[in-house]
């Protein structure tokens, strides 16, 4: 197995796979015993073009949404290993118009308690492929550089020339989700 | 067809008010060819939501529902308009939203309904009197429940983080949906009550807002009643909240007006 990938790296995945024609993004944090914190993490594949923006606001996959209008990327109810979160990319379906696949974790805002990402104990992003669920990379622990963050870009598959690579991101957004939705031209 | 009355040349009804503003002639379009019947038209959209005006659209003025059915095809193309179905409105950036008799409802979009709270706010003129609200819900399970200011204030019984939350201010009361949890919500009907029974003015506004700062209103309406006053639907259309302005009044407790909207009756707390 790799050793984990750093935040900033990148790898090449159809480059290294010719016959690569899926991927699966595995998002896993431990809240500890937190109920209240694990319980409103959230999820969220955003599918951007060359602008870095998203292509509309169906083009937020979450739980509320959980199929992009093309179908190329949906999130899974069934999960295959110990993973919090799955989304599968069929990377062929894909549209052309979609550069960038960015996946991140946010903390819902919704109830009486407040909680931030550093609460954390672990957090990190992987990515299988779709066929055979074989772990092809896997990111470095992202928890640690987290404290008061609600809101995380954890990694993002994009385009390079006709390959598909995978980046490690690990940006916090202190501003939570509406940070990132302004980053990514998310209307909210 | 014979027999049918052609209503491009009947006589005017001067005694039947709702036409006195007569929609323009209609003029029978040729038969389409058969042997396929047309296929259906997409739907368009309603220009004005005030009934009576234009066309023959079956306009009553109560917004369609979120997911139209196809208008009707084949052998009355000739005679009919086919149906023209509303588009469900929608909020638009940067203004209020504010429902009414004219236009009661609203769909909010996937985003809209699934991040962070919705949270219905009763706005009133200070000494407007006692009004108190609650809110009767039916998840997807089926299990229905109630939170009110007098009574149960979080629901589902039992929970540890609510899918409901009533909470009381001085300023006035809300009741807040956790919109992690949306996708467990069906339906729900909130509404509000004289707390002594006495006589109370159903002044004042519902204020929401969704977590991008879409802005909702729903003044309240009717003349005052010591009952209770079902306010706004709820409805979880495929993961879209579909809000709608009712504005209804019950004589008694709000028991009553939960059983008018389909709820059944629950156990008082």
């Amino acid at each position: 197995m790799a050793p984990p990938l750093k935040r900033g790296a990148n790898v090449a995945l159809t480059k290294e796979i010719p016959s690569l024609a899926g991927v699966v993004l595995g998002v896993r944090w431990n809240a500890g015993g937190d109920q209240a914190l694990s319980d409103n993490l959230v999820a969220a594949t955003m599918l951007c073009g060359a602008d870095g923006k998203v292509l509309s606001d169906k083009h937020f996959v979450f739980f509320n949404q959980l199929v992009s209008p093309d179908a190329s990327v949906a999130q899974m109810n069934r999960l295959v290993g110990d993973d919090k979160e799955q989304i599968e990319v069929e990377l062929r379906a894909v549209p052309t118009d979609i550069e960038r696949i960015v996946v991140m974790l946010y903390i819902n805002d919704g109830s009486a308690v407040k909680r931030s990402l550093g609460q954390l104990r672990s957090c990190a992003v992987r990515v299988l492929n779709l066929d055979g669920n074989a772990e092809l990379v896997r990111s470095e622990e992202l928890a640690t550089a987290l404290s008061m963050e609600t809101a995380v870009v954890l990694g993002e598959l994009y385009r390079h020339d006709r390959d598909w690579k995978f980046r490690v991101v690990g940006q916090g957004y202190a501003v939570g989700l509406k940070g990132v939705a302004e980053a990514y031209g998310v209307s909210l | 067809m014979s027999g049918v009355p052609d209503p491009a040349r009947a006589p005017s009804r001067p005694d039947l008010t709702f036409l006195r503003h007569r929609s323009p002639a209609i003029v029978p379009r040729p038969e389409p060819p058969r042997p396929e019947p047309p296929k259906p038209e997409p739907p368009k959209p309603e220009p004005s939501p005030i009934a009576g005006a234009g066309g023959t659209s079956l306009d009553l003025g109560i917004a369609a529902p979120p997911d139209p059915a196809p208008p009707p095809t084949a052998p009355t193309a000739g005679r009919h308009q086919p149906l023209r179905v509303r588009k469900a409105r929608r909020t638009v950036n940067g203004t209020v939203t504010r429902l009414s008799a004219t236009a009661p409802s609203v769909t909010l979009n996937r985003l809209q309904s699934g991040i962070g709270s919705l949270e219905f706010s009763l706005s009133r003129a200070a000494g407007a009197g006692e009004l108190s609200l609650g809110c009767v819900y039916q998840l997807q399970s089926r299990i229905e429940g109630v939170i009110q200011t007098s009574g149960a204030t979080t629901g589902p019984p039992g929970s540890p983080l609510p899918l409901l939350r009533m909470k009381m201010r001085a300023d006035g009361d809300s009741v807040s949906f956790d919109l992690r949890q949306i996708t467990t919500l069906r339906r729900a009907l909130l509404y509000g009550y004289s707390p002594s029974g006495a006589p109370t003015s159903w002044s004042g506004t519902i204020v929401a807002s969704t977590f991008g700062g879409a802005q909702l209103e729903i003044p309240l309406a009717g003349p005052s009643s010591g009952g209770t006053l079902a306010m706004v639907t709820i409805y979880n259309v495929d993961g879209e909240l579909v809000l709608r302005s009712e504005m209804e009044q019950f004589r008694g407790r709000p028991q009553r007006a939960a059983e008018a909207f389909g709820f059944q009756p629950w156990i008082d707390g």
